[in-house]
């Protein structure tokens, strides 16, 4: 591995660790940042959508997790494109319960104007645990 | 009801059978200022027809338990009350021909083309 991957792979390994926090504490703000306008996610509802609406998802509290944690397993670099695929688990929070879901990703993230953006996010059910009542 | 709505929201019932799928849209559909309701089958969602007002819309997965899609549309289209209620298929499966529909979806679903279409079947423009 060249030292341009090896430092592509440490950015993406931080971006990836930065964007799950962002997503768990909804914070809007770096999300804009850290996603392309042009964002695609195919997520575990079979349902394909952007940026614009996800951020809508999350401002409105539709799309809320009580945790979330994200596992990378490999991190591919191919020039200004990098995967990365790997295991999340989180708690999503829905109505008065937070359901425990485990699922596999990839994300594909790409350079530009010097800086990463996540391009592409495709997410697969791996569990689904029943609800839990909030405390 | 939610708090947000209204009485003249459009009405839209949801029958997929799975969870992810089926939450997901109805959340979607609420944010986008519709009423969706959930259905798990095509039983449950005559049940819930046959006792609640006439939907504007109905978004109809076919695989199901119990009753799948097909047998739904049947059964709905026996009813005078519901047989004119338009039918917005999403489903998996490729071959569009042998789906009775007013629109099919392929899944994975646009969710920007699934707005679009269930904007031109329901009464008045959702919540921008």
């Amino acid at each position: 591995m060249s030292a341009t991957d090896a430092r592509q792979q440490a950015e993406i390994e931080t971006l990836e660790q930065r964007e799950a926090r962002a997503m768990l504490g909804a914070d809007v703000s770096t999300l804009q940042t850290l996603w392309a306008d042009d964002l695609i996610v195919n997520s575990t509802a079979n349902l394909i959508a952007g940026k614009e609406i996800l951020l809508e998802m999350i401002k409105s509290g539709r799309l809320k997790l009580r945790t979330y944690e994200r596992r990378p397993v490999s991190i591919a670099t191919f020039g200004d494109l990098v995967v990365a695929t790997g295991n999340e688990v989180s708690q999503l929070v829905a109505g008065s319960a937070t359901i425990k879901t485990f699922v596999s990703y990839m994300n594909v993230w790409t350079k530009r104007s010097g800086n990463w953006q996540l391009l592409a996010r495709h997410v697969g059910l791996i569990q689904r645990e029943k609800p839990e009542l909030l405390q | 009801m939610r708090e947000d709505e209204k009485k003249d929201d459009p009405r839209i019932l949801v029958v997929e059978d799975d969870e992810d799928a089926r939450e997901a849209m109805v959340a979607l559909l609420q944010m986008k200022g519709y009423r969706a309701v959930p259905a798990g089958n095509g039983q449950e969602a005559l049940d819930y027809l046959r006792r609640a007002p006439v939907p504007d819309l109905i978004i109809l997965d076919l695989w199901m338990p119990v009753m799948d899609g097909w047998q739904f549309r049947s059964e709905q289209v026996k009813d005078p009350r519901l047989k004119n209620v338009p039918v917005i298929v999403v489903t998996a499966l490729s071959d569009r021909a042998d789906v009775d529909a007013n629109e099919v979806i392929i899944k994975p679903v646009d969710v920007n083309r699934l707005l679009t279409t269930v904007s031109q079947y329901c009464r008045r423009e959702p919540t921008p």
